[in-house]
């Protein structure tokens, strides 16, 4: 998985831009899934000791079931497309300084 | 940059406009049935309006350029294409039997039935994968087809016809029950023949995306949106004032809920209700002694029948009763084989009658533990294929091909789950709104004095959908003397809740729309694996890319037809065939799209032996336990369950068996060639903001 060795002109000591772009995409998505994860299956799994919490009238494992975890999805996405335009930014700008 | 806000901008005042003539035509028709319109008139207008309106759009969009019919143009802005995907993504299933799922299931369903919000979670849980492992990389990529990732990426023809054959096996699957769908609501929108109504909507969906393809159906399926959120929210909202006074029941409706559990606890003790769920259970019985006591109890039920008419002959009875009789004896089968078919059915019927109703908010309700545990099994593996069909099903990610750039296809992942999301968290309202009616309205009632929207609904289909039988003859509605089918949940709410007729034709529509296009999509999305990635990228590269097209449109007739034809013959169960689509997609695309974008080293023999062994397992598995499937393969005995999961949820093995293959096979054969890893290179690499994404990807496919 890891980036080619630099065979051009950048110092082998300093990673080319495009492979810091990459990790950080990979960690920004490796944390998202979890938080995914953690909204489906962990939800499922443990429904049963979260139904003894109420919320609004909701047992909390029917709350998030059929809207808690519908919201952090969204949140999950949004907080995603955000992120990864940042990144594509600051990788932009990482290009131009480097033609510069 | 320019022209997409100023082509957004366009398209809301178009939309804008639209939804405004769409609530003017609405309430028009509400004022003549105020006048005294027939129901049927109403029906027609619902149907000829949106059809029609469908078919213009298709006219006003028709086109032959390559691009505009197969990913309109890269132009939809990613709020539209949203919407788009959300009524792509909607099909008749979501539309209609989803809310009725929650009704009968509550939470999520028993260990033998897993459902409720399982449907909930995973169809929208899979939207996060799309988001974060597929949707961006794809439209890098900027080709045409899924296929043509599998072709580029795996180098060849085998891992191209092998997705297209994938492709084209689970959109079929899925597209006959579309049309089925179809044919059902324009059947009781307007009482036309099943076979007529199939065709009626079939001819709008044909005409709109013949014509202008992927451009006309991205246009409709905004409208069609528009439509069908419409329908689905209004009798809800209505429901939700009559009963909490507040006319948002996203938010309410929990304490709703709360009443809900509390009337069950007291149904489920209710010394009537333990009656007659005995007297079911008495049935169920009777049944399966008849069936021991074959062929005797044949000849003796006959012989009973037979009696009983003649004995109202001589007795000169009044002509009804007779009639029925006569009916009775006419319907009972001759011989020991039919009469233990219909008992058997008949004891499937009745035996699950005899339980108590399922709590609506209680997860994994169960007699022991184990029970509980293996209902627990089965909700989170039938989410696991939910979630990754969803992110398999090759009509949904085709969508984001025709986004303008990276950017804006992350974002319109993010609408896509936004405008299925006002759907989805309304769906557990209905199903707890509509049970709160029935409990408090309906159980309690007298024979005499039963809601008018029971007599009405109990007609239909010969009983089949909605019947309330006095059982103990106590001339009070007992809950379990209700049997109400979870697909009528919806289309009866608006009658449920004392509205109009024109809100039943408005909800019809509704789902109309939800069908007609979901049936688009994958039209669009079989015919393009046939015409882009088999005739062209394989038998004739050479072909004009107005040759392209005009394959394409042939097929895509073809296709329509051959899918009429199978629904026609109604052949198995619904939501039997769309989960099939499900857990095939998972297992035959997950694996080898997202080890194909995070893997360098995933090669070719990996990928296709990856897909086979997916599909295989899940078909095997399948096939050996699916108790309709079974019979159509002949197999006797009983099914052999692996850690008790049901069928329906089969990709939970396919999908492991998909990503081991892949694995092992990649690193047991040579690397992949350069031209790959230099695809997946360009493909996680940051867009480059100076030109369109597609260009990089498509510049080194040659």
């Amino acid at each position: 998985m890891s980036a080619p060795p630099a065979v051009n002109e950048t110092p082998a000591s300093k990673p080319p831009p495009g492979s810091r772009h990459w990790r950080n995409t990979r960690l920004v998505t490796t944390l998202l899934l979890c938080a995914w994860f953690g909204g489906t299956f962990g939800i499922g799994f443990f429904a049963r000791d979260l139904e003894r919490i109420h919320f609004l009238g909701w047992p909390l494992s029917y709350y998030m079931g059929a809207q808690g975890s519908l919201l952090l999805f969204l949140l999950i996405i949004g907080a995603y497309a955000l992120a990864m335009r940042r990144l594509d930014r600051a990788a932009e700008a990482a290009a131009a300084a480097e033609t510069h | 940059m320019h022209w997409r806000r100023a082509l957004s901008r366009r398209l809301t005042l178009i939309y804008g406009w639209y939804t405004f003539g769409l609530v003017l035509f609405i309430l028009a028709l509400g004022g003549l049935e105020r006048l005294g319109a027939p129901h049927a008139w109403i029906g027609y207008a619902f149907l000829a309006g949106t059809i029609g309106l469908y078919a213009i759009i298709g006219i006003v969009s028709r086109t032959a350029d390559v691009a505009e019919y197969y990913v309109a143009g890269r132009r939809v802005p990613a709020l539209f294409n949203g919407m788009a995907t959300a009524a792509d993504w909607m099909s008749a299933a979501t539309f209609i039997a989803m809310a009725g799922s929650l009704y009968a299931q509550g939470f999520g369903g028993s260990a033998g039935a897993p459902g409720g919000l399982a449907y909930i979670m995973g169809w929208t849980g899979g939207y996060c994968l799309v988001a974060l492992l597929l949707a961006p990389y794809l439209r890098k990529f900027g080709q045409y087809t899924i296929p043509d990732f599998f072709g580029a990426r795996y180098e060849g023809h085998a891992a191209r016809l092998l997705a297209a054959g994938a492709t084209i096996m689970c959109s079929f699957t899925y597209l006959v029950a579309q049309i089925f769908g179809v044919g059902l609501i324009t059947t009781q929108l307007t009482g036309v023949p099943f076979e007529l109504g199939m065709f009626l909507g079939l001819g709008g969906v044909l005409v709109c995306s013949f014509l202008g393809g992927m451009k006309a159906v991205t246009w409709t399926q905004v409208a069609q949106y528009i439509i069908l959120i419409i329908a689905y929210l209004v009798p809800v909202v209505w429901l939700s004032v009559k009963h909490t006074g507040i006319p948002v029941p996203q938010l309410v409706y929990g304490r709703v809920l709360e009443q809900v559990s509390a009337r069950e606890a007291e149904l489920t003790r209710d010394p009537r209700e333990i009656e007659v769920r005995r007297m079911w259970a008495q049935r169920a019985q009777a049944d399966r002694e008849r069936i021991a006591q074959l062929p005797q109890s044949q000849e003796q039920e006959r012989a009973r029948l037979l009696a009983q008419r003649d004995q109202l002959r001589a007795s000169s009875a009044p002509l009804d009763q007779l009639q029925a009789a006569d009916r009775a004896l006419k319907l009972f089968p001759r011989d020991a084989e039919g009469a233990r078919q219909l008992w058997a059915r008949d004891a499937a019927r009745v035996a699950p009658r005899a339980a108590p109703p399922l709590p609506a908010a209680q997860a994994f309700p169960g007699a022991d533990e184990a029970t509980r545990i293996k209902a627990r099994n089965n909700f989170l593996a039938l989410m696991f294929c939910l979630m990754i069909g969803t992110a398999g099903l090759p009509h949904v990610l085709m969508r984001y091909y025709t986004t303008p750039s990276v950017g804006e296809a992350r974002e319109s992942v993010f609408w896509s789950l936004f405008f299925i999301f006002l759907l989805y968290c309304t769906a557990p309202a209905l199903a707890v709104l509509v049970k709160y009616d029935i409990y408090n309205h309906l159980v309690g009632s007298q024979y005499t004095h039963l809601p008018t929207w029971v007599a009405q609904w109990s007609h239909l289909d010969g009983g089949s959908l909605l019947s309330v039988t006095d059982v103990n003859h106590d001339n009070v509605v007992q809950l379990a003397e209700i049997s109400i089918s979870p697909d009528i949940i919806v289309l009866a709410t608006p009658d449920i809740a004392g509205l109009p007729y024109v809100v039943s034709g408005l909800v019809a529509a509704g789902g109309l729309a939800a069908a007609l296009s979901t049936a688009d999509g994958l039209l669009l999305t079989i015919s393009n694996a046939l015409s882009h990635d088999v005739y062209y990228r394989v038998m004739h590269p050479e072909a004009s890319s107005e040759r392209r097209v005009t394959i394409s449109k042939l097929l895509l007739m073809v296709v329509a037809l051959t899918a009429a034809y199978v629904a026609s013959r109604k052949i198995a169960d619904i939501l039997d065939i769309v989960s099939t689509a499900f857990s095939l997609a998972a297992s035959a695309f997950f694996p080898a799209l997202v080890l194909g974008i995070f893997w360098k080293r995933a090669n070719k023999w990996g990928a296709c032996a990856g897909m086979l062994a997916g599909a295989g397992v899940t078909l095997f598995y399948m096939g050996s336990t699916q108790p309709g499937l079974r019979a159509a393969l002949h197999l006797s005995g009983a099914p052999q369950l692996w850690w008790d999961i049901q069928p329906i949820s089969a990709g939970v093995f396919g999908v492991p068996a998909g990503f081991a293959t892949i694995l092992i096979v990649s690193l047991l054969t040579p690397r992949p060639g350069k031209e790959a890893v230099l695809l997946v290179e360009t493909i996680r690499a940051p867009e480059n903001p100076a030109f369109p994404a597609d260009e990089p990807a498509q510049a080194m496919l040659k």
